[in-house]
């Protein structure tokens, strides 16, 4: 199965939102990010 | 091509409209005519961004309620309504598409004196010009991304690597310690096949079979036949033993029940004869008893008649039987003795009565226990002994047909032990005759060992294939990090190396070029969080901001604002400058300006100090002067 590639714009659209969304954003970042990867 | 028209935007009441061209174009006015104003109104129809309620105030002219920006620049158009409800001022966009002009922050395309990098600047503060940078680039946000992507890159490296120790150790460990296996288990296989094929051999068991087949008989006579019946008589045997055992014990039992009654005897006879003696004086006492209170009972009635008469002559004066005169007092005194004496009698008779009874009641316990005790003793006795007497005889019985079954087991016993030896005779001929059957049986134990052992290799290379395949997953996996980390590292160097390297460069080029104060560079110090400008004049005397001009302050911002918006927002085509340049003289003005409105489309630039240099020194511009 070829691999998925990853959206930049969309992730970086992503982050942005939970980072601006909350107040501890580290680990909802981390978990978006393995997502992203993981996702393949 | 710029048009923008609009209504009751700050100090322009009412409705206007404006067209400017590509290049610069300046907007020349005194204080107060609305140069301002209509930069809010390019602002407020394309900032689409966080505008506060304290500037949206001043955006809405004074005690207006409504109006309007309408903004076409090159073909795309930007509308925003603005209204007043009560205390606040609301806008609403129509026309935005979200592609295009979005501003991360106002102060990137938008220059003005109350701007937190020109307030730094003014005040020489790191803190100011930090907090600008970082709040029009966002960098900060692009660090921690940085940071976690870093994390989650190593994290995933990690993985991978301790998969693929694993994956490399056991597969080639597992592989080659198969193929000397199968090798030796080869080797072994083909030993035991020459051996079977051998003449020796199938010789040898043609021979041998006849003993073969007497050995199977041999041994199913023994295990079949003799010992089975050996383990049936030995059963039976045993259960007949331990039945005897019982019987004995209860044997034993009921002798010594026996012997105690027989020791006890002497003694029950003697309790016995003291109970009859008792019983008899009780009964002798329970006589003389009845015979008191009969005696008692009788003197009561003759008393009681004797008292009846005397009660009777007590109210006469004369004897009916001899009718001599009566004494009343007389009687009165014999009538009071005679009830004391009844009443003395009745109590008497009365204790005599219940002695009487206790007497009885004695008399049948005693009597009891007498009946119990010679019924106890005879029952007892009579039972025991025929107890025994039968268990006796049980015992005899059982004993008697115990050596029979014994003997026929010493026999069994004998008969087994002599097939045995016949057995292990022909079995040792047999093995002397054909030793390469043992030798084919070790073999065949040795090569099922070995494949033992290859089957646990390929398990462990099937659990190695296991980790090859998360192995490859794991290096997609790292491999994804790395872009996304790749991805961060570079916009956040982008954001802040480069972005200072372009800021540097600028500067450097636009103090060349104005001749003024040279700047060495500008640091952006990572553990502080902090930006400062490090300066130093053209005599290599370091300076501070705050001992700077006003133009060079000015021209600081101008330079550090345009970089930074070129490097965030490279493709926003509008840069507007309200008032900061109104400390540069003319020929530096048009310098700058002219430096950057050749890199950008749009330049608008309001001032009110009247600049007198030459419009066409200015590359691609126009002035207006009176707009209002």
């Amino acid at each position: 199965m070829a691999e998925k590639k990853i959206d930049f714009k969309k992730l970086d659209e992503e982050l942005i939102n939970i980072y601006n969304s909350s107040k501890k954003p580290t680990k909802a970042i981390e978990k978006k990010i393995k997502e992203v990867i993981e996702n393949d | 091509m710029i048009e923008i028209e609009g209504e009751n935007i700050g100090g322009l009441r009412g409705p206007f409209k404006f067209t400017l061209q590509n290049g610069l174009s300046m907007l020349h006015a005194p204080n107060g005519s609305g140069k301002s104003s209509l930069l809010r109104a390019f602002h407020l129809a394309i900032a689409n961004t966080n505008i506060s309620q304290e500037d949206l105030n001043n955006y809405l002219t004074e005690k207006e309620i409504n109006g309007f920006v309408k903004v076409f620049i090159d073909e795309n158009e930007f509308e925003v309504q603005i209204q007043r409800k009560g205390e606040k001022v609301i806008i609403t966009y129509s026309n935005v598409d979200d592609d295009i002009f979005k501003f991360p922050s106002e102060e990137l395309s938008f220059i003005r004196a109350k701007s937190d990098l020109y307030q730094g600047i003014i005040k020489d503060d790191d803190t100011f010009i930090s907090s600008w940078f970082y709040k029009v680039t966002e960098a900060h946000k692009y660090e921690l991304f940085l940071e976690i992507s870093t994390n989650t890159l190593t994290d995933y490296k990690t993985t991978r690597d301790d998969l693929k120790k694993k994956v490399s150790k056991d597969i080639s460990r597992n592989r080659e310690e198969i193929n000397k296996l199968q090798k030796e288990a080869e080797e072994i296989s083909g030993k035991i096949d020459s051996m079977l094929d051998s003449e020796e051999y199938k010789l040898s068991m043609k021979e041998h079979s006849e003993k073969k087949d007497k050995i199977d008989k041999l041994r199913e006579l023994i295990n079949k036949n003799l010992t089975n019946r050996k383990t049936k008589l030995s059963d039976e045997i045993f259960k007949e033993e331990e039945a005897i055992e019982k019987l004995k014990r209860e044997l034993e039992k009921i002798k010594k029940k026996i012997d105690n009654y027989d020791a006890n005897l002497p003694i029950m006879q003697e309790k016995l004869r003291k109970n009859e003696k008792k019983r008899d004086k009780l009964e002798e006492d329970l006589d003389k008893t009845k015979d008191q209170r009969l005696t008692a009972q009788q003197n009561l009635t003759s008393i009681r008649n004797e008292l009846k008469e005397n009660e009777e002559l007590i109210n006469r004066e004369t004897c009916p039987k001899c009718h001599q005169k009566l004494d009343p007092v007389f009687y009165k005194d014999l009538v009071a003795k005679g009830r004391a004496e009844l009443k003395k009698l009745e109590t008497q008779v009365k204790s005599l009565k219940t002695k009487e009874r206790e007497i009885f009641l004695e008399t049948n316990e005693i009597e009891d226990e007498l009946r119990e005790l010679t019924n106890f003793l005879k029952i007892n006795r009579e039972s025991l002994n025929k107890d025994r007497i039968i268990k006796e005889k049980d015992v005899k019985k059982k004993n008697e047909s115990l050596p029979d079954k014994k003997k026929r087991r010493k026999q069994l016993t004998d008969e087994i032990e002599v097939k045995n030896k016949e057995l292990l005779a022909i079995q040792e001929v047999l093995a002397e005759e054909i030793p390469l059957q043992n030798e084919i049986f070790k073999l065949q134990g040795e090569f099922n060992g070995k494949n033992k052992l290859i089957n646990k290799s390929e398990e462990e290379i099937e659990m190695s294939s296991e980790y090859q395949l998360r192995y490859l997953k794991a290096e997609g996996h790292v491999k994804r990090a790395e872009a996304i980390h790749k991805c961060y590292s570079e916009r956040f160097h982008h954001l802040t190396f480069e972005t200072f390297k372009q800021i540097n460069e600028a500067l450097m080029a636009s103090f060349d070029l104005l001749n003024l104060a040279k700047l060495k560079k500008i640091v952006f110090d990572k553990k502080e969080n902090k930006l400062f400008l490090d300066i130093q004049r053209a005599n290599n005397v370091y300076t501070t901001l705050e001992k700077l001009s006003g133009a060079e302050k000015s021209l600081i911002t101008l330079i550090i604002t345009w970089v930074v918006k070129q490097m965030v927002i490279p493709d926003e085509p509008l840069f507007i400058i309200d008032e900061v340049t109104t400390e540069m003289d003319d020929t530096r003005f048009q310098d700058i300006l002219n430096y950057i409105s050749n890199k950008t489309d749009y330049v608008i630039v309001a001032r009110h100090k009247p600049y007198k240099g030459k419009q066409e020194n200015l590359a691609q511009s126009h002035i207006i002067s009176t707009f209002v």
